[in-house]
């Protein structure tokens, strides 16, 4: 059965996520909810990471060393594409606390969740 | 390609993000993705336009194997190049829904049974033979709508209309655009509009008129913001009766009291001319000057019924008509500042600026919604900014194929493919076309939509189709047409995806092809004509609605009027239509160039696209030897209207003191029927609200998230209160979005109409609050 995370967007403290009022705008709606992860099991979630300034590279680095992470880097952006796939809740949680202390991560946002329980 | 179910939800993951990247990046690679293990062969994309609102967006849908599993936005479309809204990006888990209609029902003994969708399709057929033989051929009746594809639209008239003789053919669009159709018909003379989105990056102002743009137009929004950020000297400004996203977004925020945009519009005129603003050569080149009748109505009673008579007026009798209109005594009846309604004046009166008017239901579910179009078109015609990139009075759609099906095929009562049924000319054309004899197509047009329901209600209809369309949330003062729809002796199909308070009321539902499970067209806003192929194969005994109607047509024996085979029905049905539009003036591009591209926009004439109407340097059917032709009139002339200010058929008053304003949100499309089956969107949106101004939720006691009852005079309902939310309505107002069919809020508006166009205001009407 798949059950959906209610989950969109987080973002560090002080940080535009995208740089980008303008386009940002139509996704708007995904950027004022709330930000409850409802700890549903064996999560998959994607988002688009930005890293602090002159540090993608580091951010790719640091991204591929996580365990449960699969990181797409764009190649003509500083934006990677990151792909978390854990098998419960607790590793789950720990991932999210790892990915909110990377210093090289300037902001994250979800695009997509899914929990199969 | 066999991929286990995690994978393939990885597979969607990453393509989620690489879509949202899209579109905040325009052009960003991600080469790396393609090198990953069987990325390149999981997802195939393929073109479509968006299933949900006008805008027409191109999007690609990503195929793993035979599902859809992503959508991004098509760079190839010009629509919006790349990007996507949010319900465009989540549009493809909308097909997979768990409580998709997948099998026939028919009503046995009172219940709904499971039954092959051949045996449904005989009872439609054998009950629409028994409802001609018992009461008439007007007894029976299609309701159809705006997200019809064109193919559907046009064998429903044809059947209908064509074959069993009943102008009985209405569509939902008659609650989205009629005005649209009535205000370019009485001001140009031909329907749709003249501009192309390309206005939005020409112009130096856009003004919307009670047009919430950044929710229900978020990707032409996007290109109005990304414009005057490119340009710098760009002015945007938000003319309302609430304050929302497009407001906060805008350089300036205006707003009017509930229908005195018709006097605002009035008073933008006056200070054109009384400024001397006016382009004269155009005025008296282009235009000529008419008034009508007015005290019109509202056509809240049964069997209303208004013929407009114009008359022909002088420049100095409009004139004296505007006095009437001074910023001074406009502002005592809108609420807008004289100094305001001056400055939106100076916007449209400086020859320097390129002005481009937008606006959507605000202005076209209005009691005079066919006044309001003519007043805006007045204030674009006084100043020659028309018809030339940049200048536009933009009319935009609300679904994705109320233009191309609806307003081009014709699927109105009083409407044909090309004309009307009252004019010979075209039923000639028509019976010639469809193969049918001249005496079948009835000059007499039946029932609009509202008066439709009412016949229903009162037995004058006895069996109504309705298809990929929800009435049963969407028709205003909902509790009387429902129970007409429940009353004995009558027969109701509902052809859709999911279960809805449509499908509640059923004696027949079939199970429909959605979107991509099906080829189609659709036509967007601007006079865009875009196909898809069937990508997707549909779950169950799912069939086109078009084949429906097919299925029943050669059921009541005309096989020679639908001889097509399913593998070439659609390129079969457009290149038939396409001989209705057989002209410089709508000239439709062939199958096989539709097939090919992101879209074409029509007049399609020697392989050139025209972007601008009535302009002799872009439009092949202007006349030669002068700048401008409106040839929708005889004399080649755009009418100015002087049109007055009338008020609401019901405003506040000391029982019902608030006005009551409905609407939608960005994530969910219409009644929500498939974007609440789309989890994101659904847990971004769950359930419907009441916007409250903060000071007279305090003066109710109410805090946000409370309970308020919202009263009229036609019924009650009990929601939770949202206050300084994403959007503010001003004291006095509030305001209801539809999407939620827990919360109906059409049992508490009005059945009021525009007289000429007959759409109804779903915009205005009185109510009172208690806190619940």
């Amino acid at each position: 059965m798949l059950r959906v995370i209610k989950v969109i967007l987080c973002s560090k403290k002080n940080c535009n996520p995208m740089h980008n009022y303008d386009r940002v705008l139509i996704l708007l709606t995904m950027k004022e909810k709330k930000y409850a992860y409802d700890g549903g099991l064996m999560p998959i979630l994607s988002y688009l990471v930005l890293p602090q300034a002159g540090a993608m590279e580091q951010l790719c680095t640091d991204l591929s060393a996580i365990e449960c992470c699969e990181v797409i880097p764009s190649d003509n952006e500083e934006v990677i594409v990151l792909v978390t796939d854990t098998p419960d809740d607790n590793t789950e949680k720990t991932l999210q606390k790892k990915l909110k202390n990377l210093p090289s991560l300037q902001s994250i946002s979800m695009t997509f969740g899914h929990s199969a329980e | 390609m066999k991929i286990n179910r995690r994978s393939f939800i990885k597979s969607a993951a990453a393509s989620s993000a690489l879509a949202a990247a899209g579109s905040i990046f325009p052009g960003i690679s991600f080469a790396e993705w393609k090198k990953q293990e069987g990325a390149s062969g999981k997802i195939n994309w393929q073109k479509a336009p968006c299933r949900f609102c006008g805008t027409g967006c191109g999007v690609l849908v990503g195929m793993s194997g035979d599902r859809a599993v992503a959508v991004k936005g098509d760079p190839n479309c010009s629509v919006n190049k790349g990007l996507c809204c949010v319900k465009g990006f989540h549009s493809v888990q909308a097909l997979y829904g768990k409580d998709r209609l997948k099998k026939a029902q028919v009503r046995k003994n009172g219940k709904m049974v499971e039954v092959p969708i051949s045996e449904a399709l005989d009872v439609i057929a054998a009950k629409i033979q028994e409802t001609i033989k018992k009461h008439g051929k007007d007894s029976v009746s299609m309701y159809g709508s705006g997200q019809w594809t064109i193919p559907d639209g046009y064998v429903a008239s044809k059947l209908f209309k064509g074959c069993l003789g009943t102008n009985n053919v209405e569509a939902n669009a008659r609650l989205c655009m009629a005005s649209a159709v009535t205000g370019f018909m009485t001001s140009f003379g031909i329907d749709e509009p003249m501009g192309c989105y390309e206005d939005i990056e020409a112009a130096d102002v856009m003004i919307t008129w009670g047009n919430n743009m950044a929710e229900m137009h978020p990707v032409l929004f996007s290109r109005m913001l990304a414009s005057r950020k490119r340009k710098q000297n760009v002015t945007i400004v938000d003319f309302a009766t609430r304050t929302t996203r497009t407001s906060q977004a805008a350089d300036k925020s205006i707003l009017f009291k509930p229908n005195t945009d018709l006097a605002v519009a009035n008073a933008i005129c006056y200070e054109i001319i009384r400024n001397d603003w006016v382009n004269w050569d155009f005025v008296t080149k282009h235009t000529t000057f008419h008034k009508g009748k007015t005290n019109i109505g509202y056509g809240t009673e049964d069997h209303f019924s208004f013929k407009d008579k114009p008359e022909d007026i002088t420049f100095e009798e409009y004139k004296t008509f505007l006095e009437d209109y001074t910023p001074e005594k406009v502002q005592r009846i809108s609420g807008v500042s004289a100094k305001d309604i001056k400055y939106m004046a100076s916007l449209y009166g400086d020859p320097e600026k390129k002005v481009t008017s937008f606006w959507c239901m605000g202005m076209n579910q209005h009691v005079r919604g066919t006044w309001i179009q003519n007043l805006v078109y007045n204030i674009h015609l006084l100043t020659g900014k028309i018809s030339t990139p940049g200048n536009s009075p933009f009319s935009l759609t609300g679904q994705p194929s109320a233009c191309g099906t609806v307003r081009e095929v014709g699927t109105l009562t009083n409407r044909l493919p090309h004309g009307v049924v009252m004019n010979e000319k075209d039923r000639k054309m028509a019976a010639e076309i469809w193969d049918v004899p001249l005496s079948n197509i009835d000059p007499k047009p039946t029932y609009h939509t509202v008066e439709m329901f009412r016949a229903l209600d009162r037995g004058d209809i006895r069996f109504m189709w309705i298809q990929v369309t929800n009435p049963m949330v969407t028709m205003p003062k909902l509790k009387r047409y429902r129970e007409g729809c429940l009353k004995d002796d009558r027969f109701i199909v509902v052809s859709d995806v999911y279960p809805t308070p449509t499908t509640d009321v059923a004696d027949v539902i079939l199970p429909a092809s959605m979107w991509v499970e099906q080829e189609g067209l659709f036509g967007n806003s601007e006079r865009r004509t875009q196909h898809f192929d069937a990508i997707v194969p549909g779950p169950g005994d799912t069939m086109s609605d078009t084949w429906q109607i097919i299925e029943v047509a050669r059921r009541l024996g005309f096989e020679k009027q639908f001889p097509w085979g399913e593998d070439e029905y659609i390129g079969k049905i457009w290149e038939e239509y396409r001989r209705f539009h057989d002209s410089p003036k709508h000239n439709m591009a062939p199958y096989t160039v539709l097939k090919e591209r992101s879209g074409v926009q029509w007049p399609f004439v020697n392989g050139k696209e025209t972007r601008w109407r009535f302009n002799t340097k872009h439009d092949p059917a202007c006349k030669k030897g002068t700048e401008f032709d409106f040839y929708g009139k005889k004399d080649g002339k755009a009418w100015i209207w002087a049109r007055p200010y009338e008020p609401a058929a019901e405003s506040p008053d000391q029982e019902y003191d608030f006005w009551l304003c409905t609407g939608r949100v960005i994530e969910h499309w219409h009644t929500g029927s498939m974007t609440r089956r789309v989890p994101i969107l659904h847990n971004a949106m769950p359930e419907s609200y009441v916007e409250l101004n903060p000071e007279d939720a305090a003066d109710l006691g109410v805090t946000n998230g409370e309970k308020v009852k919202i009263i009229s005079r036609r019924g009650d309902i009990v929601m939770k209160a949202s206050i300084n939310g994403r959007g503010v309505p001003p004291r006095g107002s509030v305001f209801v979005p539809f999407f939620d069919e827990n919360y109906l809020i059409n049992e508490v508006t009005l059945d009021a109409f525009c007289p000429i166009s007959k759409q109804p205001d779903y915009k205005k009407c009185a109510v009172r609050l208690e806190k619940a």
